[in-house]
């Protein structure tokens, strides 16, 4: 057979531990992970002709050869190269795949999965199509359709066959949701027979068959499954409406793929399984290389590039170990970070020159660490397991001590040397030295330091326990070898690291700054605050700029935009309409009101008739504006500022500067990320819109690498 | 066959399940029961002994309504300890198949003197304490089909009831229980009982807490959604509020001896009910429907003088 022939290695090896019972182990040599490549599926195809030609199998086992590892789905680059392939093509994909695993379905023998690890996508759709499941105890097993992720739904029978097995109710959550489920709660919808330790998974796989066979339960089951879904039409409506209501208020019509897993599960609940298949594929091949597909994919390759990115092009440094970290500063940010720390099981020593501030920073830090998900509520025994972790400090020798020490204080540059200068002679010969700092410039700062090289950026997010993104900041004179170990911390603390050359802004308020700019100019010329806030909107962004304003503070963003302004006179003119909010107390969400009202018990913003106070003596027209008008005028300048980043080479590739503004401001991953959405648009056709905009300036002039793109039919992907 | 007639019934006011607002915030549902059966054995001068089995209904047998709480309030409330006790649950539906057990009991001649009822407290006992849904049920029906809020979009959507005829119904409901306090009409079924008022002082409750005399259209339209964001039309104002209270009715048979004066018969419905699927919301037409039998006991029939 295929698996002994050949020059190929083979992935899927058969063994017969015992007269009756085959074992399919899959196992793809030099991969960190098992996909479901074409290849694999084409020997796996081998693999069932023999098994079928045998009529006295009792059973057939099938198990990954690698440890916390089942299958992590399909091949997405083989995804990628058919994004563009014809609907037919893309069918007869998915009824290949289903026609494949449903030969489990009709082997003599009875088919069991044993999974330890992850199942997930192509590698669920497997499991779903064999008679029964057993999953491993071990803390990375579970089981789940990402697909909607990416824009799709299972597409190799998937939606078919799970809801055959654990119930219609059960199934759509799992596909429309995307989230994966762990052994126990698989086990309890059905979905699972046993979960026993990953080294018993085999024996125990073994002892299930020969209980299937006594019983012959599979057979009865098989027939039931091939059949329509018993379920009253009442209760089918029901659940279709339901479930539609809580999808649409998810999705915001943004994201079509869970709406369309729902419509394509309940149609096919009703048909057979070869007409629920058949369903399944022609609905599929819709999503497959749409837009939001297209895009999500690639968030996909963004995050999967940046997982394996070491922060510097020089593959030969490797970080160095942190174990212990010291934060200065016990405010939001600094107990933020602290928390992070501890999460993740890494010793922190946290202080603050007001002891009272400091008392309150290790409550804030021991509150967030004890949170426990399930009972929404502080966990005494995690915050008894997670205190010896936090180390309220006054001692300068204790901070000094630690791997890793990032400063979190007020952004003044003055009091943040005098900070370094106190603790360099304290530190470590191989300590680095941070700043949380997110605007004043990393190079600056190293000025007056002996060991410049070991001193960067680490700008965390506001809230830091909800944002994935870090920037890693190099000054002149920072090392790579401090940025390669800055990178492995952040990611260590679960965070997506992008490492950025010093600048104003950095990335990602570089970019947000001309797009918060042009909401206030906007302001002046007219528009209104509900229709920028709605356009924003209905572009994805999770919410407007003028809120944006609210949340983050008008005297923080003040003080943040007065760092562009000064930099970039020539197109940032600071509005007169923030420091007028601000000195009538104005500051946002935290005084009680800013450009909106929040004097309601859920503080949630109102639209209040005193601001136009505030805009009316800086307004420079009245006139209505077209949504078209509005997503131009907010979206082109933070593009234009992106070319500008590309430029300077500020960052090191494009994706960084997609990935920093989807996990930095939320930039719709249904777009893919700004450059990506620049693509799709081409650029030749955002020179058109920002001709419409030419009366603006500078601000709006086409930049050199955006006009040589459109000249030459570039992408900044292909750039 | 005997016939089964009630005697007389009280309850408590209804108070709000609110930890902060409640009347009962700070009352237990057992003792509110005990107040029920003292007040039933007093007005109607029965003699305990005579009590042969106590039957309520509850759908949170834990905690204060744990162990089997119509054993507990019976013993509590002076009924001598030969009485029996049941606590039964059929969710919504709970006390009237209290109510119908004892029926049978008495129809068929197996007893005659029972106390039945229902006591709930949904504050101390949320709908969900404690609760564990075997997710294999969502073979048969699905999550949205435990609540009833959304049980009650549906009604309306596949009915077609828009949101103003529901806040009016809800109006007159409110208007209607409001007039009915001011009138009197309660006067005879509520039994006073201790409860604490919003600012927190300790009162003798004897009024509905939530029937709102000061509610409006406007006001009701005002109101978001409660179960479905936007799109839904259930609301705070026009869904039954979540409480805490307790009924008693005493339930005897034609040829027992019922002594005591003014005792009031009062008619009763024989029907099931049964919750936890989508048809939740349509239960009383659906009776019918389904051929189930419903019918009403000679209301008023029996008056001892």
């Amino acid at each position: 057979m295929s698996s002994e022939q050949g020059a190929s290695p083979s992935t899927i090896t058969l063994s017969m531990p015992e007269a009756d019972i085959a074992v399919l182990t899959l196992d793809m040599q030099d991969k960190g992970a098992n996909i479901l490549s074409r290849s694999v599926l084409v020997e796996l195809a081998a693999h069932l002709e023999t098994l079928e030609a045998q009529p006295n199998l009792a059973g057939v086992v099938f198990i990954s050869g690698k440890p916390n590892m089942f299958i992590a789905g399909a091949d997405l680059r083989e995804f990628v190269a058919s994004l563009n392939a014809p609907k037919e093509d893309v069918i007869a994909l998915s009824k290949e795949g289903q026609d494949l695993f449903a030969r489990f379905t009709k082997l003599p023998a009875v088919s069991v999965v044993a999974i330890d690890g992850i199942c997930v996508g192509g590698g669920a759709e497997l499991a779903v199509w064999c008679d029964r499941r057993i999953m491993s105890d071990g803390p990375k097993t579970e089981i789940g359709f990402p697909e909607v992720k990416l824009g799709l739904f299972p597409g190799w029978g998937g939606t078919a066959r799970t809801p055959r097995i654990v119930g219609l109710g059960n199934a759509v959550e799992l596909v429309t949701g995307g989230e994966s489920i762990d052994a126990q709660a698989a086990r309890a919808m059905g979905l699972v027979s046993d979960i026993v330790p990953a080294a018993d998974l085999l024996p125990a796989a073994v002892r299930l068959i020969r209980i299937e066979q006594q019983t012959g339960q599979f057979r009865k089951d098989r027939q039931s499954w091939a059949g329509p879904i018993r379920m009253s039409e009442t209760e089918l409506g029901f659940l279709g409406a339901t479930a539609s209501a809580v999808i649409q208020g998810q999705t915001k019509g943004q994201y079509p793929a869970p709406l369309a897993a729902l419509e394509v599960m309940m149609g096919g609940s009703m048909m057979d399984i070869q007409a629920a298949c058949e369903f399944e594929a022609t609905e599929f091949a819709k999503l497959f290389g749409s837009e939001v597909n297209r895009s999500l994919l690639n968030i996909f390759f963004l995050t999967d590039r940046n997982k394996k990115d070491e922060g510097v092009d020089d593959t030969s440094l490797s970080p160095e170990s942190v174990n212990s970290a010291a934060v200065i500063g016990a405010g939001i940010m600094g107990a933020g970070i602290a928390a992070a720390n501890v999460k993740r099981g890494i010793s922190v020593s946290l202080t603050d020159a007001n002891k009272g501030a400091l008392a309150k920073g290790v409550s804030n830090v021991l509150t967030e660490v004890s949170f426990n998900k399930a009972t929404r509520q502080a966990d005494v025994d995690l915050a008894v397991k997670m205190a010896p972790l936090i180390n309220g400090t006054v001692s300068d020798a204790e901070v000094a001590a630690c791997d890793v020490v990032i400063e979190a204080v007020v952004e003044n540059a003055d009091v943040k040397k005098s900070i370094y200068k106190r603790l360099e002679p304290l530190l470590g010969d191989n300590t680095i030295l941070a700043s949380n700092t997110s605007t004043i410039p990393i190079t600056g700062l190293a000025k007056d330091l002996a060991h410049p090289d070991r001193f960067c950026g680490i700008h965390f997010f506001n809230p830091v326990r909800k944002m994935k993104l870090v920037e890693v900041i190099r000054g002149e004179k920072t090392s790579d070898q401090t940025v390669v170990t800055a990178v492995a911390y952040a990611k260590r603390l679960g965070k997506f690291p992008i490492v950025v050359n010093d600048g104003p802004g950095f990335l990602v308020n570089r970019l947000l700054l001309p797009y918060m700019n042009e909401a206030l100019e906007l302001l002046c010329e007219g528009a209104e605050i509900a229709v920028i806030e709605k356009v924003a909107k209905a572009f994805g962004m999770p919410m407007g700029p003028i809120t944006l304003y609210d949340v983050v503070g008008l005297d923080t963003a003040f003080y943040a935009g007065r760092v562009m302004w000064e930099a970039f006179p020539d197109r940032i003119s600071a509005s007169p309409v923030l420091p007028a909010l601000v000195k009538a107390g104005r500051l946002g969400q935290k005084s009680g009101a800013g450009f909106f009202s929040y004097q309601n018990p859920k503080k949630k913003g109102e639209f209040d008739p005193e601001i136009a106070k505030f805009i009316d003596p800086y307004k420079k027209g009245d006139r209505e504006f077209d949504k078209q008008e509005i997503e131009n005028r907010l979206f082109l300048p933070m593009l234009l500022e992106a070319t500008r980043v590309l430029q300077e080479k500020i960052v090191r590739d494009v994706r960084d500067v997609d990935l920093g503004l989807i996990f930095g401001i939320g930039f719709p991953p249904f777009k893919g990320g700004l450059l990506h959405w620049a693509d799709r648009v081409g650029a030749k056709e955002l020179l058109e819109r920002l001709k419409t905009l030419e009366s603006l300036g500078a601000r709006t002039k086409p930049t050199e690498l955006l006009q040589s793109m459109a000249a030459e039919g570039k992408t900044f992907y292909s750039n | 066959m005997n016939q089964a007639v009630v005697v007389d019934c009280v309850r408590t006011p209804i108070g709000r399940a609110h930890a902060e607002k409640g009347l009962f915030r700070d009352v237990r549902s057992d003792d509110l029961a005990v107040s029920c059966i003292q007040a039933l054995m007093e007005r109607t001068g029965i003699d305990p002994t005579e009590i042969e089995d106590v039957i309520l209904g509850n759908t949170q047998q834990t905690m204060e309504q744990g162990l089997n709480v119509a054993r507990n309030v019976l013993l509590m409330a002076g009924v001598p300890v030969e009485a029996g006790g049941a606590t039964i649950n059929r969710l919504c539906g709970s006390s009237l198949q209290a109510l119908n057990q004892a029926t049978h009991a008495v129809m068929a001649g197996f007893e005659d003197v029972q106390i039945v009822g229902g006591l709930e407290h949904m504050q101390h006992l949320p709908m969900m304490h404690g609760m564990d849904i075997n997710p294999k049920l969502y073979h048969r029906t699905s999550k949205g089909a435990l609540m009833m809020g959304v049980t009650a979009e549906f009604l309306a959507q596949t009915n077609g009831i828009g949101r103003e005829a529901q806040d009016q119904f809800a109006l007159r409901s409110h208007q209607l229980a409001h007039a009915a306090h001011e009138s009197g009409l309660f006067a005879n079924e509520i039994i006073p009982v201790y409860g604490r008022d919003e600012t927190g002082e300790l009162i003798l409750a004897n009024r509905d807490q939530c029937v709102r005399s000061d509610t409006s259209l406007e006001a009701a339209g005002a109101l978001n959604p409660a179960f479905m964001p936007k799109m839904g039309t259930v609301t705070a104002g026009n869904s039954s509020p979540l409480n805490d209270g307790c009924r008693h009715v005493g339930d005897v048979s034609e040829v027992g001896r019922t002594p005591g004066p003014q005792t009031d018969g009062q008619g009763c419905f024989y029907c099931r009910g049964w919750s936890g699927t989508v048809r939740d919301g349509h239960r009383p037409g659906s009776c019918d429907e389904e051929g189930f039998a419903t019918r009403q006991l000679e209301a008023g029939r029996h008056r001892f003088d």
